[in-house]
């Protein structure tokens, strides 16, 4: 039997779940715990506690180490991503300029001209004045 | 006066007609960002060295003294979703002469604006 292509989505929880009224009780020790964790874990799930009506979660405590070091971690991928952004735009630029590069310099057009074709010669015109 | 600015034939012939389309711009926005286009192109003139140089790296020495220069309509807040890709030309003769290589979207789209453009091209759209 092969694999489905459905992907199968995994909902990650803290292993310690407590409810409102259990929380409001016992906040001063799960602060002084989460205070306590200096060493961020890879997860934000690890050191969090779930808090929610009848033990259903729906907010997380987490210790400032752990929350700061995800911040970072976002931070860091969407340096990342840009960065990968930049060179996909590159390469792709590259094979567009090899390819281009092989026409005639007689043939390229002018500022001027490719503005006169538009129609936008006044626009052009404006945005030099503005420069000057 | 500025610098010369000189524009591949592709420029206006194939980028510019799906300038937009693929962002669903309608047909007042879509001239609009020509406008800004040559606004754009303008800037180039006075200061050739705008926006991002490009970094090239082996096998893609093609890309020295490229840049990529981002730009949108004029009133859009957000990361820019066009850019400008120009070489400053590197012949003695032609100092600080720029040549406008192409016009399209930004980052890994560029890619399928391209098969879009193609299929435009086979299709012979007006």
């Amino acid at each position: 039997m092969g694999r489905s292509g459905k992907k199968t989505s995994t909902t990650l929880r803290p292993k310690r779940s407590l409810s409102s009224s259990d929380a409001r009780e016992q906040l001063p020790s799960l602060v002084k715990d989460a205070c306590a964790v200096t060493t961020p874990a890879k997860s934000l799930a690890t050191h969090a506690v779930e808090i929610g009506p009848y033990n259903r979660g729906g907010a997380w405590l987490v210790p400032a180490a752990d929350a700061q070091a995800a911040i970072e971690r976002q931070e860091s991928l969407l340096e990342q991503v840009a960065e990968l952004e930049e060179l996909i735009e590159d390469l792709t630029a590259a094979s567009v300029i090899a390819a281009r590069s092989r026409t005639p310099p007689e043939k390229w057009e002018t500022l001027d001209g490719f503005a006169a074709e538009l129609g936008l010669v006044d626009v052009l015109e404006e945005a030099r004045a503005e420069l000057q | 006066m500025g610098y010369p600015v000189l524009l591949h034939p592709a420029v206006r012939e194939h980028d510019l007609p799906t300038l937009g389309v693929e962002e669903g711009l309608g047909d007042e926005e879509r001239l609009e960002l020509r406008k800004e286009l040559v606004r754009q192109l303008a800037r180039i003139g006075a200061e050739p060295r705008l926006g991002r140089a490009m970094r090239y790296r082996r096998g893609y020495e093609i890309l020295a003294d490229c840049h990529s220069l981002p730009f949108d309509l004029s009133e859009r807040k957000g990361k820019h979703r066009f850019r400008i890709v120009y070489k400053i030309d590197p012949s003695m003769e032609a100092v600080d002469r720029s040549l406008i290589y192409a016009v399209g979207p930004r980052g890994p789209k560029l890619a399928a604006y391209r098969r879009a453009r193609k299929r435009r091209q086979q299709q012979d759209w007006p």
